[in-house]
């Protein structure tokens, strides 16, 4: 099935038309010794009927973490999705248009990338949004080429406990420019101010920390941001999460320049790590430096309000090399569901997933560590502001490998997190759990028995 | 009084807490509370709006009235290939046996993915006659990018292309924008070649310009006006014979699969944009995925993780690549794009990816040749038998002479009900017109009647177009004053 409603008849008259006499005339141009003499070496032409079958059959060889009791995070996030986000964002109008470039015939995915924008700017308590990055890895990254070219400087300093995928991504990124990476080396699970202190200098264009980290440990902003802007112009980028911006402190009001983050928590699947959603939110004073789509109000000539793509000289199809970014398309429709995610849960809704989050998070460390041999990585220091404390993952070192109770879990049903080894981040002794609002206490108990069981 | 017209209100403006609202709907809190430390927590709720259910969906049901889309309105947009999006892709990208894999879970869970990217990575390497494929870029500008990375790690490797000191890059001046704005990312100066009168690469410059800091030249072939430059293998040679690579932009690449193949016409390295070629949805500007294919002495430089099929034919991710440039993205990639990529070209079969191919390149033709009489183009004639591949560009240089501008026109198709083409590029005051193969000849046919009109009404009162669209869900709108005093989010 090609989808192809030409007929033959069709095909006939239209070539009259043209006064060709064959398909073939149009590749003239093309040398025959480069045409394919051949039929592509591909499967059959599939009936949808077969597709059905095939897809499922294909579907079922994946054992889902959505169908298990799931406590993998490591960057994506088991959340609850009203199903409100899934019927809206499958509207075929939203699915099937292009980028706004027309905007009285895109009014519907300018307002909806409008109010993202906003929504974006609340949850990161900045100035300016865009409509949109890759995902969370190319939002920071995109946040540091801003800030390696607004300041001149040609040094970035990555805290250790950022997510091993976009230290990954700034490197290779930072590979071919002249731009110097700098890891900044945790301590106990977070990075010190001493230590950003110790390795800042004037020609420093950036500090980068995520909060919560990797482990799941809540970091210092604030003290860390004033140690970056101890430096001229130097800026501070904070790697988010937007749960968490719904209940600890925000982006922007502990002092960062530049908010990226991951979008997939607000009503994202897994689907094996996307397409996701890169947020992306600065200070006003960097609005013409952004890279991306951004939306702006104006108004028709009767004067009523409508939206339309703004600031697009700063954009590769009409700045070319000196673009502030190469990005052209985005993640549109997942900047759609993850506006009406927020919409349809509202902030009281959006606290309360991440109260649970927190609480249950809390509730299963505390039993895990009550068990023989486990005990968590980081020390816990409560009262010390951010010292020790966690939001909903968190890292337990075990009394044997985390491939053990990986393995143990898979016949109940049961994915206990991450091994640390695997991912990077540790030892292979050290497992890394996320707990979502999803978790019921009867999952968290079962947790706990396998991994009393299990070692 | 009411205007009829006025916007929807914005979600800000419509707060209402509600007594029921899904997420004050989850489950009781089944765990005791566990004291926070206060000075980590916001001072303040979210200042997001609360709205009941019934007016979510009322407000994005209004909202998704106001676009037009494939789905309810043709949209030629040239360079964009905005062809039919099949409801099994969309039914596939939704089965919960793919939405719930975790991207870090074991291979052995997400077998059913690994397969299904594994056979993807093998399609894509036949139809663009190449050896391996990264499927990780996340659009077509990031599959620039990562192959510009590729090219220029096989040229740093001393026990690869060995020359650092290629890093310039030659790209056509009729090139997408992004290519230069990739170049840039990369450190690489980009030196834009040419064109003849005839739309086609300027090969006595070319010559000229290759030398031994050349790493590669950007190509888009058929190229961005529309037109296969039969050159393509000259081309090729010249680089090669200079040391350098043959980089395609695979944006065109639906005039030509099935029927010919990069990899057979002298390209070293490609990108494709699956949400053009392979019908994967727009979604309002994204997501799109662009996998990049390359021949075997570019592999080992590819992004990781990749996916391999082992001796016992399961699938694994292997990401133990010592030449590899890294990563370009978290985790594997747009997984459910490629999904929808995988479903598209599994339906269509060798014979369907054909038909796809040379009926994009019949509906250009055939709208190019009833258009033309009143619509000036600059490099189609039916009359000299000089034809476009699956795009075509006109100047209507006539209809502009009445007084109207390009945007007058663009917007009086919005009128119709018709997506206005690309404009103003890849020359000025021009239109770029793509039907894509999926369009009936009943579609097209009208096309060419709302276009006569359009023209009809042009020489009749050019004034009344110039205040176009009349029919549109809002009147034309002040795009200069939202870049004057921009106005980026809801007060």
């Amino acid at each position: 099935m090609d989808y192809v409603q030409i007929t033959q008849a069709d095909r006939l008259e239209m070539l009259e038309k043209i006064g060709a006499p064959d398909v073939e005339s149009f590749y003239a141009n093309l040398p025959a010794e480069y045409r394919l003499q051949r039929d592509l070496c591909l499967p059959p032409a599939r009936s949808e009927l077969q597709l059905q079958r095939d897809l499922e059959a294909m579907a079922k060889l994946n054992n889902t973490a959505t169908s298990q009791s799931c406590f993998l995070g490591g960057g994506a996030y088991d959340h609850f999705i009203p199903q409100v986000v899934n019927n809206m964002a499958a509207k075929g109008e939203f699915v099937t248009a292009y980028t706004p470039y027309q905007a009285e015939a895109s009014q519907g995915s300018l307002q909806a990338f409008f109010e993202f924008q906003t929504q974006v700017t609340r949850l990161t308590d900045l100035d300016v949004s865009n409509a949109s990055m890759y995902d969370g890895a190319t939002a920071v990254i995109e946040g540091v080429l801003l800030a390696l070219n607004s300041t001149g400087k040609r040094r970035v300093l990555v805290g250790e406990t950022l997510h091993p995928d976009y230290k990954t991504v700034i490197k290779s990124y930072l590979h071919d420019l002249a731009a110097q990476y700098v890891e900044l080396p945790a301590t106990d699970g977070i990075i010190s101010t001493d230590t950003i202190t110790d390795l800042i200098d004037n020609d420093t264009a950036a500090v980068v920390i995520q909060s919560p980290n990797v482990f799941g440990q809540i970091e210092n902003w604030t003290k860390q941001f004033e140690v970056a802007h101890s430096e001229n112009k130097t800026m501070a980028i904070a790697v988010f999460n937007p749960i968490a911006c719904s209940f600890l402190k925000r982006p922007g009001a502990c002092g960062a320049d530049i908010a990226a983050g991951e979008g997939q928590p607000l009503g994202i699947p897994f689907q094996f790590g996307g397409p996701y959603l890169g947020l992306f939110a600065a200070r006003k004073k960097f609005m013409r430096k952004m890279p991306g789509r951004l939306i702006g109000q104006t108004a028709d000539k009767q004067g009523r309000r409508g939206f339309c793509l703004t600031l697009q000289t700063r954009e590769q199809h009409i700045r070319g090399a000196k673009a502030t970014s190469n990005i052209c398309t985005n993640q549109g429709l997942l900047a759609v569901r993850a506006t009406i995610y927020m919409s349809a849960m509202g902030p009281r809704g959006m606290q309360n997933v991440a109260k649970q989050c927190y609480h249950k998070a809390h509730y299963l460390a505390d039993q895990i560590i009550k068990l023989d041999g486990y005990s968590r990585a980081f020390s816990e220091a409560p009262g010390a502001s951010g010292g020790g404390a966690f939001f909903h993952e968190f890292v337990i070192n075990c009394p044997s490998t985390a491939q053990t109770m990986i393995d143990a879990g898979k016949k109940r049903s049961i994915l206990p997190g991450l091994c640390c080894e695997k991912l990077g981040i540790g030892t292979a002794n050290q497992l890394l759990i996320a707990v979502t609002e999803k978790r019921t206490v009867e999952e968290l108990d079962a947790l706990v028995s396998l991994l009393k069981e299990g070692k | 009084m009411i205007d009829p017209k006025a916007s929807p209100k914005l979600i800000f403006e419509q707060h209402n807490p509600a007594p029921k609202t899904p997420s004050l709907d989850l489950p009781q809190l089944d765990v005791p509370e566990i004291a926070i430390d206060s000075d980590l927590l916001a001072d303040d709720l979210l200042n997001l709006p609360e709205v009941g259910q019934l007016d979510v969906v009322r407000h994005y049901t209004a909202l998704a009235k106001r676009n037009f889309s494939v789905d309810a309105n043709f949209y030629p947009l040239g360079s964009c290939t905005m062809k039919f999006n099949p409801s099994i892709n969309e039914a596939a990208a939704s089965m919960e046996g793919f939405t719930g894999v975790h991207p870090l879970q074991d291979d052995d869970d997400a077998q059913g993915m690994l397969k299904m990217l594994h056979e993807t990575q093998t399609w894509l390497a036949e139809i663009a006659g190449l050896d391996q494929v990264s499927l990780q870029p996340a659009a077509g500008a990031h599959g620039e990018f990562t192959a510009l990375k590729v090219i220029r790690a096989y040229f740093n490797d001393p026990k690869g292309g060995n020359a650092p000191q290629r890093r310039k890059v030659l790209a056509p001046d009729t090139a997408h924008g992004t290519n230069p704005a990739s170049c840039a990312m990369c450190g690489a100066g980009v030196i834009s070649v040419p064109s003849t009168q005839d739309g086609y690469v300027d090969m006595d410059a070319l010559r000229e310009m290759v030398d031994g800091e050349t790493a590669a030249m950007m190509i888009t072939n058929p190229n961005t006006a529309g037109l296969f430059d039969g050159q393509i293998g000259e081309i090729a040679k010249i680089l090669h014979d200079a040391g350098a690579l043959l980089y395609l932009d695979g944006a065109n690449m639906n005039a030509i699969v099935g029927v010919a193949r990069p990899g057979d016409f002298g390209v070293d390295i490609m990108h494709y944009n699956t949400h053009k070629t392979f019908s994967t949805p727009h979604g309002c500007g994204g997501p799109g995925s662009g996998p990049i294919a390359v021949k075997d002495f570019l592999a080992p430089y590819l992004p990781v993780p990749q996916v391999v099929q082992n001796d016992d034919k399961t699938y694994s991710l292997k990401s133990n690549l010592p030449k590899s440039i890294g990563k370009v993205r978290s985790f594997f990639g747009q997984v459910g794009v490629l999904l929808r990529c995988w479903t598209y070209i599994a339906a269509a079969g060798p014979d369907g990816i054909r038909n796809i191919g040379e009926t994009a390149v019949l509906n250009a033709n055939y709208l190019a040749a009833c258009m033309e009489d009143r619509f000036a183009m600059p490099y189609f004639s039916k009359a000299e038998k000089k034809y476009c591949a699956h795009e075509f560009i006109t100047v209507p240089k006539d209809l502009l002479a009445k007084g109207v501008t390009l945007i007058d026109i663009a917007k009086r198709m919005i009128d119709y009900g018709i997506h206005p083409p690309t404009m103003h590029w890849p020359v000025h005051d021009c239109l770029m017109i793509e039907p894509t193969e999926t369009e009936s000849k009943a579609t097209l046919d009208h096309f060419i009647k709302v276009m006569d009109t359009i023209a009809d009404g042009i020489e009749e009162d050019a004034a009344f177009v110039k205040a176009a669209p009349y029919h549109a869900c809002i009147d034309r709108l002040d795009e200069v004053a939202a870049a004057r005093s921009p106005v980026l989010t809801a007060s």
